[in-house]
Order: structure tokens, then C-alpha cells, then sequence
């Protein structure tokens, strides 16, 4: 089955500073994937590549088949795209959103979006600008939906809201996805909203490095470890430790103990250390949350 | 399609449009007030001698109000589109981006042609009560370039407002200066008679050279 989205070694940089160098992966249809990553790492830049807002420096991103820089208008109306912030024409009201977007899409579906807005209780010529934030990423995602796209890119969906109107999105965008095969690709700082949502995750790192994984797979082969007292006696550094077992993937040093978050079994990893007289056998494994587990793998700055 | 847009650009400019509409009616108002005045103070033999031998320009408080409508229907119409680049939202409509552009332009266009063409006419009137024939004709072809130069402006401030690389921006602005000024330069009354028609050809390279920053805007290269 072709893939919805096809990344091939994208290239993107501001000025000298590299966002990614040979970006790879691909999303398939009927699919929800979760794009992580700390700020700054170009979680946004590579919307706006997908967008098509962006020129990318080299590589191909292809969206449906074709070139996301130069998607035609027919490809276009498969696409339903949520911009940071939540972003509309605020001088419009409920009512004349509605009738600015629906000659564009033959499949316009008004009730879906009547229904959506409905729910505020709101007058069909309240102004968007009038709109909390909430409110209006209500009228945005009706729009969307009203839209019947069969690709939804959904850049930080969850900005501005609280935690009452992010499960509304969420409930919301369920209900829509549930409708049939479509194909979802988000990012958002909210971590615990992937949980029950997401089929796949994209952790993006600085660089561009990568991992594609799903978040059960993720939940539960990373693991974290507990250092009581740290590594007192062994002279290592936390870079050394890093350089020397790269079965490690981050550690974050406490005042009291250190925490080692690894893919690898308890028993791997205390081989890994052995040599740089680290006491593994104190190592205890602590239980974690997403949030955890994806400051864990990212580290915390 | 076009509709759509126009509907949206109605909503927009609406109340502004509105607002410009009623200063230019007040503008003409003071304008029939003003050449008045010009009959009581002297005999219509001497106002007649100045306005139509020695060059008098009997509406010269209308020379910079179409400057000032094409400017500022530009604000009205492109600043809410730029504020959070929610220009983006229009050019993912499955249109072309081009027709997206040409379609917004066409809508401030005649927003601002709407006001030009009334002023001309109210202004023909106003004249007309007063002078001969020769001299609405004097008239018309001193006040066209000034409103030939509210397009340009609207068109430069589009041509600037639409271009996201800054200095591209300040390239433009002064472009759009230059341009408008041209109109603006008007030495005798009815000077720019005999190229009257050149003076659109300016204002159709600036609105196909608008294409350029919305496919910019659109298709951007960082890096």
C-alpha cells in the first residue's frame, strides 16, 4: 500500500545550522502518528515542509504521491491541515467561516460542523476573534471535519488548551476517525493525550535522528534505572558513562541518585558497566508514565 | 470559487470600506464647498481665468485622498492575512495560488476602484455646476492620475505587505513609492493628458509582479 506521507533523505537548515540531515520515514494509511521531540528539534519545520510551506534544502517529501511543495489543488482538498495556534479568520463569525470554506470541498459536510460548534452555545454571528482559545479550536477542527479530509496534519493541536477542551478535541477527532480510513500525523507537548490516541510515535531528536516505534513497544522495552548515590567511587563522568555503553541513552543526574533510561535488559546493561566499576547492583528499575519515559528518552534541556 | 473569496475579503473590509467611503463623500463635499467659496470671493470671470489659463487647481485637497484609500484598503485587506501569516490559510485551498492572489487583488481592486470612480464623478459634477465642459475635461485628466496613483499605492502595499523576506520588502515599498509617486508628479493641470493610457501600464506589471511574493509566501526557501 503507498504510503500517505514518504520522507526520503530530507535535508533542511536555517542559515549554517542543520534542523535534519537524511531524514527518513513513512506513514501509512489509516494510521495515527505522534511527532515528539524537545522545542527547537523541527517538529513545526517539518509540518510546514509536509504543508508544503516550506522548501525543504534537499531529499523528497511526498505527500499522496506527490511533492509536498507542489501538491495540485485536487490533492490539496484530501488534506485538512491545523496550524499552531489554532489559527483562523478571527473578523468572521461561526456563520461566515462556514460559508467561506464549503464551495471549496465537494464532500463539505455542514452538519458535522454545526454539530461541532453547537456545543458552545454560541450565536451563529459570534465573531471567531470574540472566541476563547478553546472556542475557536473548536470551530477550527469542525471546519476541518467538515472538510472530510483523508489527511489530517495537526501541528501542536493542544497549545492554549485546558484539559476539559483538549478531550473534547480528542473525543472529537476519535469519532471523526472512527468514520473510516483516514490518516492522522500530529505533534503536541502534551504527552499523556498520545497515550490513548496515537498508533506509532516519531521521537525526533536534534539532528534529525529518529525513532518510529509504537508506544506499547515503547512503554515497554524502555526502562528506566535507578543509581541510588550515583556512580560515588568510580570516577566515571556521566559523558564517559554515555561514550562507553552506548546501550545508555540518557542520564539524568539527581542530587541524590542518577536515573539511566536504556532499551536494554538489567542484566545487559550491568555487564555494559561493569567495566567502569559503576555498582550495578544497586541499580533499581523505577516505574514510569509516557511523560517520564519521553523526558526520559529526550532528556530534560 | 471566487464568490467564496469575495465573500470573505466583504467581511473583512466591510466596515473600513465603509468608513473610507463616507471620508471621500465628505472629502467631495468640501470640495463643491471649497469652489463655491472660489465664486463668492471673486467674479466667475477671474476664478475662470485662474482655473482654466493660469492653472489653478481649483480640487487640489482630493490630490493625496486616493493615495490614502488605496493604502489603506491594502492595510485593511492584506494586515489581518499577515497577522500570524493566517495567509496560509487561504493558499491551502485547493485553488491555485495564483487565483488566490489575483482573486483577493481583483476584490481590493474594485473596492478601491468603486470610491476612485465616485470621487471622479462627483468631483465631474461639482465642476460642472460651475465651469464650461473644457473644464471637467481639465479637471478629469488633473484628478485620474491622482487616483491612478491610489491604485498604485493599493497595489504596492500589497506588492510589500505579501512579501515575507524583509528586505525584499523594503525593496517593494520603495518600488511602490516610486511608482505612485510618478502619478503624483503633476506639474500643469492636465499634463499627463496625452499619456493617459501608459499610465495603466505600471499598474498591470505591479499586479502580475504580485504573483512573485505570494508564490514566495507559498512555496518559501529558508537555508
Amino acid at each position: 500500500m503507498e504510503p500517505v506521507i514518504n520522507v526520503e533523505h530530507l535535508c533542511h537548515s536555517y542559515g549554517k545550522r542543520y534542523i535534519y540531515k537524511d531524514l527518513n520515514f513513512s506513514i501509512p494509511p489509516g494510521k495515527i502518528y505522534g511527532l515528539l521531540g524537545k522545542n527547537g528539534v523541527g517538529k513545526t519545520t517539518l509540518i510546514k515542509i509536509l504543508m508544503g510551506f516550506l522548501w525543504p534544502v534537499s531529499g523528497r517529501c511526498r505527500v499522496f504521491g506527490e511533492d509536498s511543495h507542489a501538491l495540485t489543488p485536487q490533492t490539496r482538498a484530501r488534506i485538512g491541515l491545523l496550524f499552531e495556534g489554532h489559527v483562523a479568520y478571527e473578523f468572521m463569525s461561526i456563520r461566515e467561516i462556514e460559508r467561506f470554506y464549503a464551495p471549496f470541498y465537494p464532500d463539505w459536510d455542514r452538519d458535522t460542523y454545526y454539530r461541532m460548534v453547537d456545543k458552545l452555545g454560541l450565536k451563529p454571528n459570534h465573531l471567531v476573534k470574540n472566541m476563547s482559545c478553546g472556542q475557536r479550536s473548536q470551530v477550527v477542527l469542525g471546519l476541518l471535519m467538515a472538510q472530510q479530509p483523508e489527511l489530517l496534519l495537526l501541528d501542536d493541536y493542544s497549545i492554549g488548551l485546558d484539559a476539559g477542551y483538549r478531550r473534547l478535541f480528542l473525543d472529537e477527532m476519535q469519532e471523526f476517525l472512527d468514520k473510516g480510513n483516514r490518516t492522522v500525523f500530529l505533534t503536541s507537548h502534551v504527552i499523556q493525550d498520545m497515550e490513548n490516541f496515537v498508533d506509532e510515535v516519531i521521537f525526533l531528536e536534534r539532528g534529525g535522528k529518529l525513532l518510529t516505534t509504537s508506544l506499547e513497544e515503547f512503554k515497554q522495552e524502555f526502562t528506566c534505572y535507578r543509581l541510588p548515590g550515583g556512580v560515588n567511587g568510580s570516577g566515571s563522568s556521566r559523558s564517559e558513562i554515555l561514550r562507553a555503553c552506548p546501550a545508555i541513552k540518557n542520564i539524568e543526574v539527581h542530587a541524590s541518585h542518577w536515573d539511566l533510561f536504556t532499551f536494554a535488559s538489567r542484566e545487559d546493561l550491568a555487564g555494559s558497566l561493569a567495566p567502569l566499576d559503576v555498582p550495578s547492583n544497586r541499580l533499581e528499575e523505577i516505574p514510569m508514565n509516557l511523560e517520564d519515559a519521553f523526558i526520559g528518552y529526550t532528556g530534560r534541556y | 470559487m471566487i464568490a467564496a473569496i469575495f465573500r470573505k475579503e466583504y467581511y473583512k473590509i466591510r466596515w473600513p470600506w465603509l468608513i473610507l467611503l463616507l471620508f471621500n463623500l465628505g472629502l467631495m463635499g468640501y470640495i463643491a464647498i471649497a469652489t463655491r467659496r472660489l465664486f463668492i470671493l471673486d467674479h466667475p470671470e477671474v476664478v475662470w481665468y485662474r482655473v482654466l489659463h493660469l492653472g489653478q487647481i481649483h480640487c487640489e485637497a482630493m490630490m493625496y485622498a486616493p493615495l490614502l484609500s488605496g493604502i489603506l484598503i491594502a492595510c485593511f485587506q492584506f494586515l489581518p492575512e499577515m497577522w500570524g501569516e493566517r495567509f496560509r490559510l487561504s493558499l491551502h485551498l485547493p485553488v491555485s495560488p495564483g487565483y488566490v492572489a489575483l482573486s483577493h487583488l481583483f476584490v481590493g481592486l474594485t473596492a478601491y476602484t468603486i470610491l476612485a470612480c465616485l470621487d471622479l464623478a462627483l468631483l465631474s459634477a461639482v465642476t460642472a455646476r460651475f465651469f464650461s465642459r473644457e473644464g471637467v475635461m481639465v479637471t478629469l485628466v488633473t484628478a485620474l492620475p491622482w487616483t491612478l496613483a491610489g491604485a498604485a499605492a493599493y497595489l504596492g502595499g500589497a506588492l510589500t505587505l505579501l512579501e515575507p523576506n524583509y528586505r525584499l520588502r523594503a525593496v517593494n515599498l520603495m518600488l511602490a513609492a516610486g511608482v505612485a509617486g510618478l502619478y503624483l508628479n503633476n506639474g500643469m493641470p492636465g499634463s499627463y493628458g496625452p499619456s493617459i493610457a501608459l499610465l495603466f501600464l505600471p499598474l498591470a506589471l505591479m499586479m502580475l509582479a504580485i504573483l512573485l511574493p505570494v508564490l514566495r509566501f507559498r512555496y518559501r526557501r529558508v537555508g
